[in-house]
């Protein structure tokens, strides 16, 4: 593994608690195989036996499910760090699919490797368990979102998780992040139409909440804005676990 | 073909300067219903009077329909 992959993943796990230099020497001998794909680039479809576990390394992904009738719900945003496809190590068979919204980068882990790392270094296989715990977390707090929030807070909801995130990642500049998710894409993943997406993001940048031009998000005002979202980061699990 | 929808709550309009593309005025038409369908559901719960979406290409107006709670 290059020295980019795993800082990423090592910073990723490192949620849960820090790697040991033995851990981290694991990880590095994962064998991975790096690509760099293009914008909807269908890394898994639902329905498909995944033999890896994919890792964004850059860019931006999402986990989706499209319905009989074509209609597509985004069920996550996946930043560089996460390995959204993990569950697909246990469970055999995706129940949705892992979409790239941009170019992107991503190291694909192969399962049988991974067993191998996990039976050698236990705490490893912990860590993972701790990020799909996490990923599921983030679910939950969508599932509350969508069904509950009304637009406004629902979009400031998703905006803050990003930003929060990409801190976390240690890919923000202060309230400044790259965020190259359209209209679309928001629209489809909060449950609202693209038109009244529309209304909902000028509403937000025309009362100084955010602006958001070239692909960059800014949040011009955070208290202002979390509390539009009765956004609570506790569902993100940023914070080490403890025993 | 580039489509924009304006909306109006209440007399309170937000030009659509980002605009979506689409194949025809048909699929134009069915954008302003679901964003009609959509933002009314909240509106109304709110108090609002009148929902309109208000479809231009560039700045001709193509379609237009409103919502209005009497």
């Amino acid at each position: 593994m290059a020295d980019t992959e795993v800082v990423r993943l090592a910073r990723r796990l490192a949620r849960l608690r820090a790697p040991s230099t033995a851990e981290r020497e694991g990880l590095a001998r994962l064998p991975l195989s790096v690509s760099e794909v293009p914008a909807g680039y269908h890394v898994a479809r639902q329905g498909d036996r995944p033999k890896h576990a994919c890792l964004v390394v850059e860019g931006f992904a999402a986990m989706q499910k499209i319905t009989a009738d074509g209609r597509r719900q985004i069920l996550s945003f996946c930043i560089p760090g996460d390995v959204p496809d993990l569950q697909s190590f246990h469970l055999g068979v995706m129940d949705c699919g892992l979409a790239t919204l941009t170019r992107a980068v991503l190291a694909f882990i192969p399962h049988a490797a991974l067993r191998e790392t996990i039976h050698q270094f236990p705490g490893l296989g912990e860590m993972l368990w701790h990020l799909t715990l996490v990923d599921a977390s983030i679910y939950r707090e969508w599932i509350a979102n969508i069904g509950q929030r009304e637009a406004r807070a629902r979009v400031a909801c998703i905006l803050c998780e990003i930003m929060v995130r990409m801190q976390a990642a240690g890919l923000a500049d202060g309230h400044r992040c790259y965020f190259p998710i359209t209209q679309v894409e928001l629209a489809d993943a909060t449950g609202i139409s693209v038109v009244h997406m529309n209304r909902t993001m000028q509403f937000l940048r025309q009362a100084g909440y955010v602006s958001l031009a070239d692909d960059v998000l800014t949040v011009l005002d955070w208290p202002r804005l979390s509390a539009l979202a009765t956004f609570d980061p506790t569902y993100l699990h940023l914070e080490p676990a403890g025993d | 073909m580039r489509f924009f929808f304006d909306t109006v709550v209440d007399g309170e309009l937000v030009k659509d300067n980002v605009g979506t593309v689409l194949p025809d005025l048909a699929a134009a038409r069915r954008k302003a219903t679901e964003g009609m369908a959509s933002m009314a559901k909240e509106a109304i719960v709110q108090g609002a009077r009148t929902v309109q979406v208000i479809v231009r290409t560039d700045d001709d107006v193509v379609a237009r329909t409103e919502l209005r709670i009497s």
